[in-house]
């Protein structure tokens, strides 16, 4: 498991021998080939689209702006708007899904026939596209005919308006999303805790110590490194959310949950905004790659710490 | 191990409520699925029937509209080829160069941490750029379209989970071969390939799965020819003023179905393809 040693790999005899070999540099060329065509290079052509105002009409050479069309989007309600909504969701998905998916973990980690089969019913959400879960909570969400203002109606609530509210249909978006990843969230943990070594545990209860007080002083402090790993996956990838959120709210009641997915998406292909959506975008990946250097760094350290 | 985890699990939970507290959970869990599925099955006047019903008389009408009026055959023939095609490329070239990084250490710890750098960059950041280079190469909208587009996002993770398997092959059957003369691509036909197969299996149905289901690429690549059955679902809701539910449920039951036989046939693969990538 350890990242260090996964990253150094390969045998060590493999390295004796290619030395009499030639490395077959060849094996990779086609792969970083299509890496560099179809992600490298987009990303610095959206740097470089961010930086210039290009013109439509032919023959007009595209302008150097600078930094203006930052200036531009910093300026915009409607952009800190998605900022804050994208940063609430991530926040509020990743924490509720790490403390569910613990509490399914522990739920789930025990030996008995079946099992197995059980874990991965759970995980047939995770499967599941955001769209068609998008769609399954509308219907579940629907003020006129949805299920759930059915069952809130046997416990004496009344109907919601769910998807017609801001501060309802945010809950909602949280909700279908929490649905879909606890699952993944409870497989990663699960893997941590059937990994434990079992002499601490055993010491412990000859020392007497309740299952409450294993679970707090040995098994939290255990898995804590992969718990933060498990959260800082999750948010890297609630980061991008863009298919539920598109069919379920739309992005709406106005902009209640537009997140930033979204706004880019209408920005460059509903109003040929491309230049400025590209701003956005290049704001997009550096909040992403922020969050996946604290991810790397994390596993690394982790590992590392485990290995020594 | 087992053991011992038996015991502490009894002194906090006996077994048989444990079953029955998770399998009470795995209904409630798993019924929106379960809801989507009838919803695909009902009558108009069931769909929007409130109270909600349990019992109702089933139909194959929705079917034949989504088939028939919303031609959603094609756009799922299209989702096909998309997700096998990109499936196929996808493991050839990947697994090729998890073999090389594995064995031959290319690149070295450099080139693995920006393969997985590369991974992490979002869709949404690289559809403008790569719209206009597909519209430059007159790519936009055919069958090559999404398997080429996809390599983007599915060949990072082939080559960080197939290295992860081949890692784990043991290396002194590669080197007999050698030892015997067997050429590299001899070594990798003959020997490789077999004992990487269930790895490949693993790493593929991730490839398909997620290929099946992206969004923003098929969105914005794809027009009338090669547009995908998810894509086909969010212009059903855009589009119609009046929603036939009952034909988006069943619609939407074809799309989540082969993701979902795929798992449930090839569970053993599953839940290592799930893992792998992760946390190693």
């Amino acid at each position: 498991m350890a990242v260090q040693s996964f990253l150094r790999a390969g045998p060590r005899r493999a390295r004796v021998l290619s030395g009499f070999w030639r490395k077959p540099y060849w094996t990779v060329a086609p792969a970083l080939a299509c890496l560099l065509v179809l992600s490298i290079y987009p990303v610095f052509h959206l740097v470089w689209l961010s930086l210039h105002n290009v013109r439509i009409l032919p023959g007009v050479p595209p302008e150097f702006i600078g930094l203006k069309q930052y200036g531009w989007i910093f300026n915009d309600p409607d952009f800190w708007n998605s900022f804050r909504v994208t940063v609430q969701f991530v926040v509020a998905v990743s924490l509720i899904e790490l403390a569910l998916g613990l509490l399914l973990a522990l739920l789930l980690n025990f030996d008995a026939p079946w099992v197995g089969v059980l874990r991965m019913l759970f995980l047939l959400p995770t499967l599941v596209a955001p769209v068609v879960v998008g769609l399954t909570w509308i219907l579940l969400l629907n003020g006129e005919f949805g299920l759930i203002n059915y069952l809130l109606g046997l416990l004496g609530i009344r109907k919601q308006a769910w998807l017609a509210r801001p501060d309802l249909a945010f809950a909602g978006l949280v909700a279908a999303d929490v649905w879909q990843w606890t699952p993944f969230m409870m497989l990663l943990i699960l893997a941590a805790l059937r990994s434990l070594p079992v002499e601490p545990f055993e010491a412990a209860a000859t020392d007497g110590a309740s299952a409450w007080q294993s679970f707090w002083y040995l098994t939290l402090p255990m898995i804590r490194p992969v718990m933060a790993v498990a959260l800082l996956l999750r948010a890297l990838d609630a980061t991008k959310v863009f298919g539920l959120v598109l069919v379920l709210t739309g992005g709406g009641p106005a902009v209640a949950t537009n997140v930033l997915g979204l706004y880019i998406f209408r920005k460059a292909f509903e109003r040929s905004q491309m230049e400025y959506a590209a701003g956005v975008a290049v704001i997009l990946l550096l909040v992403t790659l922020a969050v996946a250097s604290v991810y790397t760094a994390l596993l690394l350290r982790s590992q590392g710490r485990a290995r020594s | 191990m087992s053991g011992v985890l038996r015991r502490l699990s009894a002194q906090t939970l006996d077994v048989k409520v444990r079953y029955a507290a998770i399998i009470l959970l795995l209904l409630i869990y798993l019924f929106p699925i379960y809801w989507i599925l009838t919803m695909a099955f009902k009558l108009p006047k069931d769909t929007f029937a409130y109270p909600p019903v349990f019992v109702f008389q089933p139909t194959l009408e929705n079917f034949a509209v989504a088939f028939g009026k919303s031609n959603f055959l094609r756009l799922t023939l299209n989702s096909t080829i998309a997700a096998l095609g990109n499936t196929f490329v996808s493991i050839a070239i990947g697994s090729l160069a998890a073999w090389g990084i594995s064995r031959h250490r290319i690149g070295g710890s450099g080139l693995l941490l920006g393969v997985l750098s590369v991974r992490m960059i979002p869709a949404m950041s690289i559809v403008i750029p790569l719209f206009l280079l597909f519209v430059q190469f007159r790519l936009v909208d055919s069958f090559l379209t999404l398997p080429l587009a996809y390599l983007a996002m599915n060949l990072p993770f082939v080559i960080w989970t197939m290295k992860a398997f081949i890692d784990d092959i043991p290396y002194e059957i590669e080197e007999s071969a050698i030892i015997d003369g067997c050429s590299t691509v001899g070594l990798l036909r003959k020997i490789v390939l077999p004992l990487a197969l269930p790895g490949l299996v693993a790493t593929s149905i991730f490839c398909f799965i997620f290929a099946w289901n992206e969004l923003i690429l098929a969105t914005v690549l794809t027009r009338l020819t090669a547009r995908t059955a998810v894509v086909g679902l969010t212009t059903f809701i855009s589009q119609e003023s009046e929603i036939n539910w009952g034909a988006l449920s069943a619609a939407a039951l074809l799309v989540m179905t082969p993701p979902l036989a795929l798992a449930v046939l090839l569970r053993n693969y599953l839940l290592r393809g799930l893992t792998a990538g992760a946390l190693k």
